[in-house]
């Protein structure tokens, strides 16, 4: 299959998400399908079809699939230097972020919700899988990728000076592994998304409740007793 | 970064699983830059409030506010409230700073807590049953609080205070 280059990647990006509702599954589907041939093989998702296309679909819904980032990511996939060659991961954990913040959407039926959450923790799974963090320093993706973030987090931490890093010659973070607890919660990630989607699953149809809300119910449940 | 989590952030991450409230709790279970923590009286009044039928008027399972606490049991690790919310209502208390109290209360932190006495709410403008909070937060030399109670607006001491929503932006969980 032909590798479209990064400029004509924009282009079937931005082809798709202005599409007119007659041809846009069809765009999302040529979209979907450039995905994969792009990131298959360096991350093993030769039986990733429908996920891939599940999750592009999902994303279109939530209106998350419009983000830059999003698609700077894609246009960048196999674009790296020497030192990197993680790209196809970094777009894999972009696109994981913004499924997880699909299942935070009210407008969004809560069984695609649930869909994608785990297609959130699918992606993040087959990034893992395929690298092996390093012992003493790790690349911006692997430390994203142990935290269940996006790349663009770690790099914001990087700025903030919320973790230490150093720059290689070629511009490239290195980010010591010494500085986190990298055991800690291991044994939980599991559990938590199976909470995730069992609450989802359970209670997801009711009324959203805003944090003002939240506070203002405690705050009043507090009270009652005393009435 | 340490913070404190209180009741209406483990509220917010029950009633919104994939929200702002969720993916903080899960980032500070992890061992990451946001080190988490809460106690066991903040999970006792979440357990009370979501059982019952405070939030919102849904009454959770307790099999399912099992599972919830089970996935953050690294947040636990850390800290014991050195009070309960059943703090005798002291009125010689009421018109003191918060932090005053907490370093009487802890006995452990005068510089941090005393730092900022005139900007302080006193314990009449503030909430009794939040005052676990705060001297949990010190005793564990938490930076932060993060809260949506809005009781809670001044640095107390060094202590800042995060909305759910300010803390995930500031760790780049919202885009």
């Amino acid at each position: 299959m032909l590798i479209l280059s990064p400029e004509d990647r924009a282009a079937l990006w931005r082809q798709a998400i202005t599409s007119e509702p007659d041809s846009r599954d069809g765009m999302l589907r040529v979209l979907a399908r450039e995905i994969q041939s792009l990131v298959a093989t360096e991350l093993a998702l030769h039986k990733f079809d429908e996920q891939l296309e599940r999750s592009i679909r999902l994303l279109d819904a939530s209106g998350f699939l419009g983000r830059d980032d999003l698609r700077r990511a894609f246009e960048e996939i196999g674009e790296e230097s020497e030192e990197e060659h993680d790209s196809a991961a970094r777009f894999a954990l972009t696109l994981a972020g913004y499924l997880e913040q699909t299942g935070d959407i009210d407008h969004v039926p809560g069984e695609d919700r649930v869909a994608a959450l785990e297609l959130a923790l699918a992606w993040r799974e087959a990034v893992a899988d395929a690298r092996e963090p390093g012992t003493e320093a790790m690349t911006v993706t692997e430390v994203a990728s142990h935290f269940d973030v996006t790349p663009q987090a770690v790099y914001k931490w990087c700025q903030a000076g919320k973790i230490d890093f150093e720059r290689t010659p070629g511009g490239s973070y290195r980010i010591p592994a010494g500085q986190f607890d990298l055991e800690r919660g291991r044994a939980t990630r599991r559990t938590r998304e199976e909470r995730r989607r069992r609450l989802l699953e359970r209670y997801g149809d009711r009324p959203p409740m805003s944090d003002d809300e939240i506070a203002a119910a405690i705050e009043d449940a507090r009270r009652r007793p005393a009435e | 970064m340490k913070v404190f989590f209180d009741a209406t952030v483990l509220a917010g991450a029950l009633i919104n699983p994939a929200g702002p409230n969720a993916r903080l709790l899960d980032l500070a279970s992890t061992g990451g830059p946001l080190r988490g923590a809460t106690s066991d009286v903040v999970a006792l009044e979440f357990l009370r409030h979501a059982v019952e039928g405070n939030l919102g008027g849904v009454r959770y399972d307790l099999p399912d506010i099992q599972a919830f606490l089970d996935a953050y049991i690294p947040l636990f690790e850390i800290a014991q409230a050195p009070i309960g919310r059943a703090l005798p209502q002291r009125s010689d208390l009421h018109n003191l700073p918060i932090g005053e109290i907490v370093f009487h209360l802890t006995g452990e932190t005068r510089d941090s807590m005393l730092s900022n006495l005139p900007d302080q709410p006193t314990l009449r403008e503030f909430d009794v049953h939040d005052l676990h909070v705060v001297a949990t937060a010190a005793e564990i030399h938490a930076d932060a609080i993060c809260t949506s109670d809005t009781h809670f607006q001044e640095l107390i001491g060094t202590i800042a205070i995060y909305r759910p929503q300010q803390l995930a932006h500031e760790f780049g969980l919202l885009t």
